[in-house]
């Protein structure tokens, strides 16, 4: 079972990290790669001068740190061979898995619940320009 | 209208990714379903472990990459030009569907890299070998962890499906 045991902990580890970097990504304004779908080009920043999409950006960020998390873990695994994680660290994994993923699914849906999405505007409507976008 | 990366082939990319979808339904819940079996100490095929968590994976994998592939003609031709209008609602939703999708990823990979070891030996076999589990706790939350992980992807897979059905069926989407 100590290979088991090991594969739980670094599945754990993979999806905790993931799901806290992407929570911190939902809470603090983090410069992420943007894409501009419009003028089909890629910036970096928080706000984008027209329609913008952050969803590609916040993944890659949320998926690289939890990958860099699970290699970092599996490097300390393979340094230790002989430490077989107990019980209770695995436990502690599966609570920090589960409470990561239930925030940062809570923090989005908080977010998204009756966000009012800003149309973009058609051509022959009047209105002034609406200055840089935050990204949705 | 400036026409948006691979906005021709956005037919046969939802085709894709339809058919991805509910091979990815399929393969998830089965796969959560053995985790159940697991947990209620029933036995099962240690290659079913395998199948379910690859089948998932690369359905998983084809899911979110024609998604992807599809994101930003869904962004500019569907939900800026209509849904912000029409349905804000459904805007939301889809946005949450895919930050599930994003979160639903590493329970998938996870729960492949559980099933190698749990197939070459699954605990309630391991138990009748012995007539006695080596280390119940640990062994438990093994097959919890296991659990958490499968269920968690059919969960998300299943209410992704729930609401991208929701979206499509908004009228003119």
């Amino acid at each position: 079972m100590a290979d088991s045991r090991r594969s739980a902990l670094l599945s754990g580890v993979f999806s905790t990290a993931t799901s806290a970097a992407f929570f911190v990504s939902g809470v603090v304004g983090l410069p992420l790669p943007l894409y501009l779908p419009l003028s089909r080009r890629w910036i970096w920043g928080t706000a984008a001068p027209e329609l913008s999409m952050d969803y590609f950006g916040r993944s890659l960020f949320a998926l690289t740190v939890g990958a860099f998390a699970t290699l970092v873990a599996w490097g300390l695994l393979h340094l230790f061979r002989r430490w077989t994680p107990t019980a209770r660290v695995l436990r502690l994994g599966l609570a920090y898995a589960i409470t990561a993923l239930l925030l940062c699914a809570s923090l989005f849906a908080y977010k998204l619940y009756g966000r009012e999405p800003i149309p973009i505007e058609l051509p022959g409507e009047s209105g002034s320009d609406p200055g840089p976008m935050k990204s949705q | 209208m400036p026409s948006v990366f691979l906005q021709p082939w956005g037919p046969l990319l939802v085709v894709i990714h339809a058919l991805s979808s509910i091979v990815l339904c399929g393969a998830s819940v089965h796969q959560a379903l053995l985790a159940v079996q697991l947990v209620r100490r029933q036995p099962v095929r240690p290659s079913l472990l395998q199948t379910y968590a690859l089948t998932t994976l690369g359905a998983y994998l084809s899911v979110m990459i024609s998604g992807a592939l599809l994101y930003p003609r869904y962004r500019v031709v569907i939900r800026a030009l209509f849904l912000d209008r029409q349905a804000p609602w459904a805007a939301n939703l889809f946005d949450f569907k895919e930050n599930l999708a994003t979160l639903g990823l590493p329970l998938a990979i996870g729960a492949l890299l559980m099933a190698r070891p749990l197939s070459a030996a699954p605990p309630s076999i391991a138990r009748t070998a012995t007539n006695q589990a080596p280390e119940p706790a640990a062994t438990r939350v093994v097959v919890a962890m296991y659990c958490f992980l499968t269920v968690g992807t059919a969960l998300i897979c299943l209410s992704n499906v729930i609401a991208g059905l929701l979206c499509t069926a908004v009228r003119g989407a």
